[in-house]
């Protein structure tokens, strides 16, 4: 990986910590409004939802801007979609639920937007495990979608 | 720097005054507007509400309960009042625009006594009281707040309800200047709600004019309000315009809107779940753990015997 790549990655690393920085920034002054636990979570979720969108809007913008460099980026914005959404789930199991799983079994199945919430995060954790170097050689050529 | 003498500074230049007061809201409401997703400072931007009339002389009740009292500050900044946008952040920044003087309350029905009355004159109908109660919304959160407010009944007692008053049917100003949420059609507009006549005499119902010792912030429902405290908070209705006694149960908004979620009744109560989440347990706001949900909001001993005999899951 040449220099330029290398500062470029450093950079955009440190850039999708923002949110999460700001949001921690904002519980640390007492900015949360009054019932903080509901922001974080719907903080972490919306910037779940908004790492996904990028991620997925990188083969699109490669192909249109004909930039090449940016499938390298790819991986690392769905892990940072993997990252918001782990965040996003201690959230709701930890602060919110307080791990009362008769309570959390029973919100899945009746909180339509919980139940989908749940199936997102079950389906990204295979994207999640077969993204590291190793998995993604022994997938290679496999015929496998799962390699970034 | 050219310092302007004060002839050269144009009357029409200087920023009004309810603008200058309120223009953190000003900030706050365009940030609002552009759909700000919980991003940084927003909450900084919300302030509580500007310090109000005093309200002195409220004397202490027996009816409060001792737990401890909500911030100003969240009991101002976390409201559901969707007549000013349906998040909770949006009244506080949106009720500016809500007009509570000049104000009247119309009185009517299957009464003796019907009149229009002046918010100042109801405010002197009875002695104002400081009544400490909690307040247990339908979502799942909770508050405890100050209110300070006098018996309904003290109201019924005056206006002399004849033998075919068996409800009170309540309704909250409509007025799409003021109140810009009424562009959505979320609900049926204004917003409605009811009591039989033997729940709104109770002793624990209050017309709520204040809170902290102030008359009420507009998106605490300036300048009137209901409290009931053993029903959720949906039942303690704002900004009153009328109060009628009428025959049959009313239709309450939330009632209309979704019927199977939603009933006329409305009691606190655990054991009966909205379809679509528990009651079983809420968030008291300020707290950090969930806390177990009381029959009728902890207000059992006093409010039970209204409904002996009564089936709680049908009539929710």
């Amino acid at each position: 990986m040449n220099f330029e790549l290398k500062i470029a990655k450093a950079v955009a690393f440190a850039a999708c910590f923002i949110p999460l920085g700001l949001l921690a920034w904002d519980g640390y002054t007492g900015n949360l409004g009054a019932n903080p636990i509901e922001v974080v979570t719907r903080s972490t979720g919306a910037w779940t939802l908004i790492f996904l969108l990028i991620t997925l809007a990188v083969t699109p913008l490669r192909k249109l801007s004909g930039w090449n460099g940016l499938i390298k980026f790819r991986r690392m914005l769905g892990l940072f979609a993997f990252f918001y959404v782990c965040l996003h789930f201690t959230t709701y199991i930890w602060l919110d639920q307080f791990f009362d799983f008769a309570a959390i079994v029973k919100d899945v199945a009746k909180r339509p937007f919980i139940t989908v919430g749940f199936a997102s995060f079950v389906l990204l954790i295979p994207l999640a495990v077969t993204s590291t170097g190793g998995m993604v050689r022994r997938l290679a050529n496999t015929g496998s979608n799962c390699t970034a | 720097m050219l310092i302007k003498k004060p002839s050269d500074i144009k009357s029409s230049e200087i920023t009004d005054k309810e603008t200058y007061l309120n223009r953190r809201q000003f900030m706050a409401a365009s940030a609002a507007a552009a759909g700000a997703l919980a991003l940084p400072g927003f909450f900084a931007a919300l302030s509580p509400a500007y310090a109000g009339e005093k309200l002195p002389g409220a004397q202490k009740s027996p009816l409060s309960t001792a737990e401890p009292v909500n911030s100003l500050k969240d009991i101002t900044a976390y409201n559901n009042f969707y007549e000013f946008g349906t998040d909770k952040y949006s009244p506080a920044v949106n009720a500016k625009t809500l007009k509570p003087r000049p104000w009247t309350v119309a009185v009517e029905g299957e009464i003796e006594k019907p009149k229009l009355y002046d918010i100042d004159e109801l405010k002197k109908l009875s002695p104002l009281e400081e009544r400490i109660y909690r307040l247990r919304c339908v979502e799942g959160w909770s508050m405890v707040i100050p209110w300070v407010g006098f018996p309904l009944s003290a109201l019924i007692k005056r206006v002399e309800p004849t033998a075919k008053a068996k409800y009170l049917e309540f309704t909250t100003l409509y007025d799409p200047k003021q109140m810009p949420g009424l562009r959505s059609r979320v609900l049926d507009w204004p917003y409605l709600e009811g009591l039989r006549i033997d729940e709104a005499g109770h002793p624990l119902t209050i017309l709520g004019v204040g809170l902290y010792g102030e008359v009420l912030p507009n998106q605490n429902g300036a300048p009137i309000r209901l409290v009931v405290p053993w029903k959720y908070g949906f039942k303690s209705i704002k900004s009153i315009v009328r109060i009628r006694f009428v025959e049959q149960q009313p239709v309450n908004s939330w009632m209309k809107s979704a019927p199977h979620e939603y009933g006329f009744y409305s009691n606190v109560n655990p054991q009966v779940d909205h379809p679509r989440w528990s009651q079983a347990r809420e968030r008291r706001i300020g707290e950090f753990l969930k806390r177990e949900t009381l029959m009728f909001n902890g207000y059992a001993d006093q409010v039970a015997q209204l409904y002996a005999g009564m089936d709680l899951k049908k009539f929710f």
